[in-house]
């Protein structure tokens, strides 16, 4: 006897796959933690007497002054937030002339997420601007954590942010992060132009000559189904 | 030498006999710490024993007093352009363009020409030829210029118009169409300041034919808040028409209304929206000599900083003749000084450059009243007055380009000043033996010349010899040594140093490239000695014909007391030198009980190790 074909009972409806928000779990204890400094027996190691200098190394020398980095940042105690934050807050500050309050919020990626935007972890809201930076550290390129931000990032473009990623490396690095805020706020970048007046500055104008030609002519063309009628 | 007859040592005026083999003396500053300063990468260290500083960008422009910003500097001279990343260059020279004492009121370009309009009326002006008189009949207040029509109103005169055939005609609704300051286009109609009050007209004929210019014939103008202040000023930004007096700034709405969004009643004064212009989505403005950006919100000030290092300090004020230009906001400044500075300067969003010093063909500028830009020869125009003289100027700019035109200025002196290099630690020497000068574009006739200040002390050729010794004309990078010039000192030792770079070109199209500076340099604090050595506390010791009959207990007692003093005391060491400092560390040892002696105290010898530390 054939098998009959079992159907699909028409009370059952194909729904939509649900969507959740994608979740960071939470790093996973080692179940042995053994910090390696623990078994060094440190009292019987010999520090050097106070005559001795090891000459390949040149005489000893100590390192002294503030970080160079906590330098161009805003000091803990002031703005809470990591170095990179920081260093980014006291820019936009003093370089950039931004107003927190007015200009711009921040919000340390230290304190969660926004309540106004659903829990969205934005650095730097630019509220007029419609911009947001985020401050990307050191897990930035794990899979699960690129997929959060990919899905941060359509978040807030649904609500018309423009997300900015800055690396923090590149952060660290004085000159770059001035040219990626540059870029970011339209100043001069050294690529800019100091007056415009030659052929290149008629250019937009022939660019939308052609894209209403272009447009003309797709109007025109008689597509036999009704497309540009 | 210290006194000798019942010790070797005297701390806070005791004397302390002491065990000679245990002296040690140490120097407990370190030979030469390595600071951490702003713009130092390790990755520019050449890991010998002097530490490199540099500047390899000088894009956050000047006012820098103490080297805070690895991108920053204190002033500039001449003619220097810092704007770009990762150098610092000449900038353009300034080309007459005639001579007029008249004092202009702008700049304006219509129908493919510049003209200019002030006290000596309407001008236009052809490349090549001089300026072409157009209209004298009195000063020109302003001038508006559309596709068809230039307007422009003489003072106190009828409103006029010109087409582009250069046929001039009256414009407005009749005679009383007179006297305007101000003009602007906005939503759809030529708005018209009144001079010398608050009233504003408007038309939106093309023509400007049914413009008037009194109340009894328009009852729908418009009146600018009140006190009879009159505005002076107009300007767009973000599709609202705002008008200024000297004591703030009106919004004029859909209902033809004017509110006043900000308010300096308090403030009044002639400087105030002298000037407006709109940049990067601000508005610009100054209010008296403070330079404010708005953007509707909130105001945030962008006043250029101090230029000098020294009292009294010369700043920047009456900000005028602001015009936004490609990535630039340009402006015209003047100093504080007695016989002030007048200087065009520029704002790139972030910092202030100041570009040139604005003078004219003879003596020092009293005045540069009028400065605009001419679109149609890509120029920035201005006149500078000084006394009797009086000539209009252009700078080119460079097409497809914000570096400067290649124009440069083969006289005068054009320099790039450092902060106050200080290596973070004021109050320490510091040793140089040479520096990195990084350049490019540089020849026997076009060059760098370095020098060098020490402490707030003249300029010294590095070298010794100016124009020898100091001169970078080879590309790359040169490394200059012996600062001094002298056979026996190799370095020169400050506690801050400023470095001084001259920009030199005979040929005025090329300019020698400033790309880094490095100085090497040594911390080099002041040392301080550590003694450590063993003091003798025994009853009847003998020092050659002396005896000190002193119980242990009274030398331990006296070392105890002095390990607690709060203040330094004295030192005198084993060879008669002088310290103050504290005992810092005081360890006893009983050696001996002497059962025989029965005095006062319990005789126990014994020695104290005692570390002392001179106190700077």
């Amino acid at each position: 006897m054939p098998l009959s074909r079992i159907r699909t009972p028409s009370k059952v409806y194909w729904t939509f796959r649900r969507t959740e928000r994608i979740k960071i779990p939470q790093p996973v204890e080692r179940p042995l933690d053994i910090h390696a400094r623990d078994v060094v027996r440190s009292e019987l190691l010999q520090s050097d007497p106070w005559w001795f200098i090891m000459h390949r190394r040149g005489p000893r020398r100590l390192y002294v002054g503030q970080d160079p980095l906590e330098a161009r940042a805003v000091p803990k105690n002031i703005v809470r937030g990591t170095l990179p934050e920081r260093i980014i807050y006291r820019t936009l500050i003093e370089i950039f002339h931004f107003i927190e309050g007015a200009d711009f919020d921040f919000q340390s990626s230290l304190q969660g997420g926004r309540m106004e935007l659903g829990g969205i972890v934005a650095d730097f809201l630019f509220p007029t601007l419609k911009i947001v930076l985020q401050v990307q550290g050191p897990t930035h390129f794990e899979y699960m954590r690129m997929a959060k931000d990919q899905e941060q990032m359509g978040a807030l473009l649904e609500m018309g942010y423009v997300t900015y990623e800055i690396q923090e490396n590149d952060i660290y690095n004085e000159f770059k992060l001035e040219d990626i805020l540059r870029s970011i706020f339209n100043l001069s970048t050294g690529s800019g132009n100091a007056g415009i007046v030659d052929s290149l500055g008629n250019m937009a104008d022939d660019l939308y000559a052609i894209a209403v030609e272009i447009r003309d002519k797709l109007n025109a063309w008689d597509w036999g189904y009704g497309y540009g009628r | 030498m210290a006194e000798t007859e019942l010790g070797d040592v005297v701390i806070n005026g005791t004397k302390f006999r002491i065990d000679l083999q245990t002296w040690k003396v140490r120097d407990l500053a370190d030979f030469a710490p390595r600071s951490s300063t702003p713009g130092g990468s390790v990755i520019h260290s050449d890991l010998l024993l002097y530490q490199p500083m540099l500047q390899t960008d000088w894009r956050h422009g000047f006012g820098h007093h103490w080297y805070d910003d690895a991108m920053g500097y204190l002033a500039t001279e001449g003619r220097v352009d810092t704007r770009q990343p990762g150098i610092a260059m000449m900038y353009t020279g300034s080309t007459s363009m005639g001579a007029d004492t008249n004092l202009l009121n702008g700049f304006i370009t219509f129908n493919s020409t510049l003209y200019k309009f002030g006290a000596g009326g309407l001008s236009s002006w052809t490349s090549g030829t001089t300026w072409a008189n157009l209209y004298n009949t009195a000063t020109v207040n302003c001038a508006l210029a559309t596709k068809t029509y230039l307007f422009y109103c003489g003072d106190g005169q009828r409103i006029q118009k010109m087409t582009t055939g250069g046929v001039h005609t009256t414009a407005g609704v009749d005679a009383n169409a007179t006297d305007y300051r101000w003009l602007i286009v906005h939503n759809g109609y030529i708005y018209a300041g009144k001079d010398g009050t608050n009233e504003v007209y408007y038309d939106s004929n093309e023509d400007l034919s049914q413009l008037h210019g009194d109340v009894a014939g328009d009852t729908n103008e418009i009146l600018v808040g009140g006190g009879g202040i009159p505005t002076i000023g107009a300007i767009v930004y973000a599709s609202n028409l705002y008008i200024a007096r000297q004591d703030g700034l009106w919004v004029l709405g859909e209902d033809m209304i004017a509110r006043r969004v900000l308010d300096f009643t308090n403030e009044i004064n002639s400087t105030n929206f002298k000037s407006m212009c709109v940049y990067n989505g601000y508005m610009i403005f100054p209010v008296q000599d403070v330079l404010y950006q708005w953007n509707g919100a909130r105001l945030s000030r962008i006043t250029p900083p101090k230029v000098t290092d020294t009292f009294p300090y010369t700043t920047y004020g009456a900000f005028d003749n602001l015009v936004a230009i490609g990535d630039f906001v340009y402006c015209t400044a003047y100093t504080n000084e007695s016989t002030p500075v007048h200087s065009l300067l520029c704002f790139d969003g972030t910092s202030w450059t100041r570009l040139a010093d604005l003078t004219p063909s003879t003596g020092t500028t009293t005045s540069t009243p009028a400065m605009g830009y001419d679109p149609v020869h890509n120029y920035i125009v201005y006149q500078a007055v000084g006394g009797s003289a009086g000539t209009v100027y252009y700078i080119p700019l460079q097409a497809r380009s914000s570096y400067p035109y290649a124009a440069f200025m083969t006289t005068g002196t054009h320099s790039v000043i450092s902060s106050r290099l200080d290596m973070g630690y004021r109050r320490v020497v510091k040793s140089t033996p040479s520096m990195l000068v990084e350049a490019s574009n540089v020849s026997s006739t076009v060059y760098l010349l370095v020098y060098y200040s020490l402490d707030g002390a003249a300029w010294v050729a590095w070298g010794g010899t100016d124009g020898t010794t100091n001169k970078i004309s080879s590309a790359g990078v040169t490394e200059l040594t012996n600062p001094l010039g002298s056979a026996t000192v190799p370095s020169i030792e400050y506690k801050y140093l400023k470095i001084k770079v001259v920009f030199v070109t005979g040929t005025a199209t090329s300019s020698p490239i400033l790309e880094g500076l490095t100085v090497r340099f040594l911390l080099r604090p002041e040392v301080f000695w550590g003694f450590n050595f063993t003091v003798v506390a025994a009853r009847d010791y003998d020092m050659g014909p002396h005896n000190d009959n002193r119980y242990p207990y009274d030398v331990i007692s006296a070392l105890r007391t002095i390990r607690d003093s709060k203040a330094p005391v004295a030192f005198i060491d084993i060879y008669g030198v002088s310290y103050y400092g504290y005992i810092s560390s005081l360890n006893e040892s009983a050696i001996e009980r002497h059962e025989y002696d029965v005095g006062s105290e319990p005789n126990i010898e014994g020695i104290a190790q005692v570390n002392f530390v001179e106190a700077r």
